[in-house]
């Protein structure tokens, strides 16, 4: 069974969904651990990993529903993608589990001292009251405290009545600690809650396009709101709990050895088992918490997909399909959750159980040594009130346990992110916007999102200061690409890219982003007003500014036209306006960011919703709003770049054509034909003519 | 006492003191040794029960069920 080479990989185990691998070369290296298990968690269709640096053992558990799964090459691949190892570890990657790294990082120390301190005080006067119960009803039998008859309190009567008082005092401080105690974990809960959040924000706003392909936006928002809610629960309830827990132990843990030491060997003999059990559950229970997870993820992604496109959904009249496959998922969701449920109830019965057995002995031998006077009836009135007490602690732990699992499986989630590194970084050379002259420079460039499919194939051109270029080419050619590549939302496979003379990758990246004022194909307005998405980014932007952008991009009529005018709610997403309005809105939004310093203006298929009267007036604004710019226009419809300076027409991830709108008439290419096909021949012959060559 | 005895007493600590730091170490080297082996081999048999435990629940739940006898 197995297969050997560099790494030292063997097969260890394997049923479908789950295989474990020795790989030597991780033996005695817990950084490179981390780091596979954190590289593998994230990709598709894997569960869960754990790399062991001891055992050189790597399991991986995935979904059984991607087929063909190969953790052979995944763990390959992923040692090849490994980072040099590293002498200090990021935070929240230390050794231990994920929630101590976690607690580590964004526990706030200031606050972290009060909340035990009121537990350990709260939880000793709630026990106090329980000394004082039992001394109470020893009063009554006329054995007080020795301390009230040297105080010259001696009859019973009076001792009661003091036992009660200072019993009744107990009550009123436990009641006043007790509200404040937990007011203090609460605040230590939603500060550490707080700065997680804030931490994870600014970590997931900095990464990469590939990690929001990847996550998805509906995983991500779970990460931010229920995972560290689920990490501040276990701040706020956990501490509190274990204190509470440890304190009853020992306290009635010392009255029963005191009172019988032989019974309280009996009480305490499972404790080292309920030790071995809890690792042995512990990390089954972690595994199912992280199947329920992934299925959780793809649950709202689906959910979120399904309300997103609702209303494709309702034109298809996919609504019982879509129903159907929402409850599918459901169902897997809810038989993991119950897998998970159920791995920690065999756990907490398993407990349980060790429990009543030792009660049921220590019962029998407790009422066997007091029946022969082995103990007094002071010690058996002790013994009936903390052995209860004692028990329901020990049993009690499985809160803690079930909140720590659900936390760790959070944090897990919460650690891969906040460890997450874009792979695009700023490069060193700074060039302000007033330095930017806007000649870029594309030198055999080739690009695909998956390695193995390129989507753009050794593609060159230049383009000048100043220069319009058109960019066309059918559908899937690569066009949106090329501004993806300009931006740096990606990287070159291969050849160069550079911005007056310098490679992109070696500019600082808010400079190149800065320098690139870009309407996109899918137009995205933020839930707000038009005035606040016409100045995104340009927050210093003149009222004057605002209007001469939306006079430029034909949307000055919105303010007359719409209720309420700049300050119009624009809605989610903006659709609470036109399609046309949408993009005219995000045209005056690139063009005052052109105003305010960019060079380059990047239009992909921007007027596309426009009608061709307003089309007009925005190119004849643009001609004056871009002087001195360059502008790269992807269109479709090939009136909007008839007057560029050049047009490159791409096809299938190549430049097959470039000049001007008559050279490329007269080469009588796809150019020609597509241009035929939109203004002279509507039923397209000339074009399949020119695909069929 | 033996004269041999005290000898090879009298060389053994003189041996000892001269070496002590080297024999420290290498015990020192040795138990740790052992222990990372003892881990190992602990870790080892723990993941090995765990898959065993995993193959034979994946078996158990691949069999088909068996028709009823009566």
């Amino acid at each position: 069974m197995g297969t050997h080479d560099s790494l030292g990989m063997r097969l260890r185990s394997r049923i479908r969904g789950r295989e474990r691998w020795e790989v030597k070369a991780l033996r005695g290296r817990p950084g490179t651990a981390q780091d596979l298990e954190r590289l593998l968690s994230q990709r598709q269709g894997v569960l869960h990993v754990k790399a062991n640096p001891t055992s050189a053992g790597v399991l991986v558990t995935y979904s059984t529903d991607t087929p063909d799964f190969d953790v052979e090459a995944l763990i390959r691949e992923g040692f090849k993608q490994l980072p040099p190892p590293v002498a200090s570890r990021p935070s929240g990657a230390k050794s231990g589990s994920a929630i101590s790294g976690i607690l580590k990082s964004f526990l706030p120390r200031d606050q972290a001292l009060t909340p035990p301190v009121l537990s350990t005080v709260g939880h000793s006067v709630h026990l106090l009251q329980g000394l004082s119960f039992v001394s109470i009803v020893n009063t009554a039998r006329g054995s007080g405290p020795g301390f009230l008859r040297s105080l010259g309190i001696v009859s019973t009567g009076a001792q009661l009545l003091v036992m009660t008082g200072w019993s009744l005092l107990l009550t009123g401080v436990d009641l006043y600690l007790q509200y404040h105690r937990k007011e203090a974990w609460r605040r230590l809960g939603q500060a550490t809650q707080h700065d997680l959040r804030d931490q994870l924000i600014t970590r997931i706003e900095k990464q990469d396009v590939e990690f929001f392909d990847r996550y998805g936006t509906g995983p991500l928002i779970d990460l931010v709101t229920k995972d560290t809610a689920q990490v501040g629960e276990f701040v706020e309830r956990s501490g509190d709990v274990i204190i509470e827990k440890a304190l009853t132990i020992a306290v009635a843990g010392f009255f029963i050895i005191t009172s019988a030491p032989s019974l309280g060997l009996i009480i305490f003999l499972p404790l080292p088992i309920i030790f071995l059990s809890s690792r042995f559950f512990g990390g089954k229970i972690t595994e199912r918490y992280a199947r329920r997870g992934e299925t959780t993820k793809q649950f709202n992604q689906m959910l979120e997909n399904n309300l997103a496109g609702i209303a494709d959904v309702k034109s298809f009249t996919a609504e019982w399909e879509e129903a159907r496959r929402l409850s599918e998922c459901d169902a897997a969701l809810a038989q993991h959750t119950l897998g998970a449920e159920r791995a920690a109830s065999l756990q907490t019965n398993f407990i349980s159980g060790l429990f009543s057995t030792t009660f049921v002995l220590t019962a029998g031998y407790a009422g066997f040594i007091t029946a022969g006077g082995g103990i007094s009836l002071s010690n058996f009135l002790r013994l009936v009130y903390w052995f209860p007490q004692l028990l329901r602690s020990l049993t009690g732990i499985e809160q803690v346990t079930g909140l720590y699992h659900r936390a760790d499986d959070s944090a897990g989630r919460l650690a891969r992110v906040l460890e997450s590194y874009p792979q695009i970084q700023s490069g060193p050379v700074r060039l302000s916007a007033e330095e930017v002259r806007g000649e870029v420079i594309f030198e055999d460039v080739s690009f695909g999102y998956d390695p193995s499919v390129k989507v753009l194939e050794n593609v060159s051109f230049h383009l000048r200061p100043g220069e319009t270029v058109g960019i066309v080419g059918p559908t899937g050619s690569g066009k949106s690409t090329l501004l993806r590549l300009l931006l740096r939302f990606f990287d070159v496979d291969s050849g160069r890219i550079s911005l007056d003379g310098n490679d992109i990758r070696d500019l600082d990246l808010h400079n190149l982003r800065s320098a690139v004022s870009m309407v996109s194909q899918d137009v995205y307005l933020f839930q707000g007003t038009i005035r606040e998405n016409v100045i995104f980014g340009q927050r210093r932007a003149t009222e004057e500014q605002i209007l001469e952008a939306m006079r430029d991009a034909g949307a000055l009529d919105l303010i007359t036209s719409v209720p309420g005018g700049l300050d119009a709610e624009v809605g989610e997403r903006g659709r609470r306006l036109s399609g046309g309005q949408r993009q005219r809105v995000a045209i005056a939004r690139a063009l005052l960011k052109l105003t305010s310093g960019a060079s380059i203006l990047a239009l992909d298929e921007a007027t596309s919703h426009l009608d061709n009267e307003t089309e007009s007036a925005f190119k004849r604004s643009l001609r004056k709003a871009a002087t001195g710019k360059n502008v790269i226009i992807i269109a479709h419809r090939l009136s909007t770049i008839r007057s560029v300076d050049r047009i490159l027409v791409l096809e299938s991830g190549r430049i097959t054509e470039a000049g001007t709108h008559d050279e490329l008439l007269a080469h009588e290419g796809l150019y020609a034909s597509l241009w035929r096909l939109q203004n002279e021949d509507p039923f397209g012959d000339q074009l399949e003519i020119r695909l069929k060559r | 006492m033996k004269k041999t005895h005290f000898f090879v007493g009298l060389v053994s600590g003189i041996v000892l003191a001269q070496h002590w730091r080297f024999l420290a170490k290498e015990g020192i080297k040795g138990g740790i040794k052992a222990g990372r082996a003892m881990k190992e081999m602990s870790q080892r048999a723990m993941e090995d029960m765990e898959d065993i435990a995993a193959e034979a629940t994946a078996e158990v739940s691949e069999q088909p069920p068996q028709d009823p006898k009566w």
